[in-house]
């Protein structure tokens, strides 16, 4: 028999078998003598160990150690007490500082995008001459949606004979769908008074931005379009 | 009131398990909790101690050893994962463990009296009134001749047959604990039991013997 073989007497004892292996344990020992009579042995030895005696520790040994527990306690709660507050000041300088530094970033970030970005540089430069005429408009564009909204921007106000660069030029030519993008015409194919009317006054609207610096990244190619309703 | 407070803080203690005590202690440094915990297991740990070293003094600077230890390394080496009791069983092994390799020697086997108190291990036991004097006395001669027989085990064995006992610990942990395999600890186990069982039948056939020759 195998040392795991005889130890499995011990774990039958202990308890520590699972259901299934107590159910082959003990259909072992009904088939072998010699294995019940060893494990009803080892029973009646286990058994007499409960005779063994609990001995309770000392008192003052006991009331010595819940002395230093609880001096050991009362030095935790003051060690978190000191703790505390200093954590809390950590915290406030933490958040006091992320504020100040994010608040720095979005001051100095915008103003940075403006003059660090070469792409929309070489754009405005590319579009000339319409981009000579839309400086100010061009100037508006940055971040990620510059490349693309300056370079629509450019293209469409080149196209047109005359721009619209200044407040005071009255004569404004209105965009053109030339990519065939908007049907806005064709609702009106038989009122062509009202078509006129409301174009007009829809283009007089449109103004240019006064302060091309003001930054609004989300809604840089609206401006360009944008009335003032 | 105060009376009533404290015996209602109590009753709520003894229904938390050891894990919720253990926090209550770590985080808030709540002594009560500390207590009901020394409370549950201080027997066990001692008696484990005692009836390893045999001598009250011993057992009291050990039990004392382990428990500065519990307190002052609790924040840093317990891991809330792990059973407490078996963690504080660890110290207290490990110190008795160290305490019998530093003497050089296995306990005495043959005497149960303590040196320091003057006193036999049954001498501290609570007493049974109930129980008649013939009867205390067969019950005495049992355990006499229980604790005899379990010192005459070797060490190693001892030990798990205590652990066990005491503990009713997983042989698995007692294999932990230990530093040996699982399937050691239960031969070690076995083998205990069957020189315990070899001693009680040569007792036994001695005292046979002795009443024949009587006779």
């Amino acid at each position: 028999m195998r040392n795991e073989d005889n130890n499995d007497c011990i774990r039958y004892l202990m308890k520590e078998m699972d259901p299934s292996e107590e159910l082959l344990m003990e259909r072992a020992m009904m088939e072998d003598e010699d294995l019940l009579i060893e494990v009803e042995s080892m029973r009646q030895t286990l058994k007499k160990l409960d005779q063994l005696p609990e001995v309770e520790p000392p008192s003052h040994v006991t009331e010595s150690i819940k002395e230093k527990a609880a001096a050991q306690a009362e030095k935790n709660r003051k060690k978190n007490q000191t703790l505390k507050p200093a954590f809390k000041y950590a915290v406030a300088a933490t958040l006091a500082l992320t504020i100040s530094a994010g608040g720095a970033w979005l001051f100095i970030g915008g103003d940075g995008t403006k003059s660090n970005n070469p792409q929309q540089a070489t754009t405005a430069t590319v579009s000339s001459p319409s981009a000579t005429q839309n400086k100010g408009i061009n100037q508006v564009s940055t971040g990620n949606t510059g490349s693309s909204t300056t370079q629509f921007a450019g293209s469409n106000l080149s196209s047109s004979s005359k721009t619209t660069t200044t407040a005071e030029t009255s004569n404004i030519d209105p965009w053109i769908d030339r990519n065939d993008i908007l049907r806005f015409e064709d609702q009106f194919s038989n009122q062509q008074q009202q078509f006129q009317t409301i174009l007009q006054s829809s283009t007089k609207k449109l103004q240019l931005i006064k302060e091309p610096n003001i930054q609004n990244n989300r809604v840089n190619s609206i401006q360009l379009t944008g009335s003032s309703n | 009131m105060k009376l009533e407070q404290s015996s209602h803080i109590s009753k709520k203690y003894q229904q938390l398990d050891d894990k919720d005590l253990v926090r209550f202690y770590r985080q808030n440094g709540d002594e009560q909790a500390f207590s009901e915990l020394m409370n549950r297991h201080q027997t066990k740990i001692y008696s484990y101690i005692y009836s390893m070293v045999k001598d009250s003094g011993t057992a009291d600077d050990i039990f004392q050893e382990t428990f500065t230890k519990v307190i002052t390394k609790m924040d840093d080496t317990y891991n809330e994962q792990g059973k407490w009791i078996a963690w504080v069983m660890r110290i207290a092994h490990n110190a008795t463990i160290d305490y019998i390799r530093k003497q050089k020697r296995f306990v005495d086997v043959s005497s149960n009296y303590d040196k320091e108190s003057n006193t036999d291990f049954y001498d501290r036991l609570p007493d049974e009134d109930l129980v008649s004097a013939q009867e205390q006395l067969e019950k005495d001669e049992a355990k006499d001749s229980l604790l005899r027989h379990i010192d005459e085990l070797p060490e190693e064995q001892r030990q798990v047959v205590m652990l066990r006992h005491y503990y009713e610990m997983p042989f698995k942990e007692i294999a932990e604990l230990t530093d040996v395999s699982i399937n050691t600890a239960l031969g070690r186990m076995r083998y205990a039991l069957i020189n315990l069982r070899k001693l009680f039948d040569k007792e036994k056939e001695q005292e046979e013997n002795s009443y024949a020759e009587r006779g």
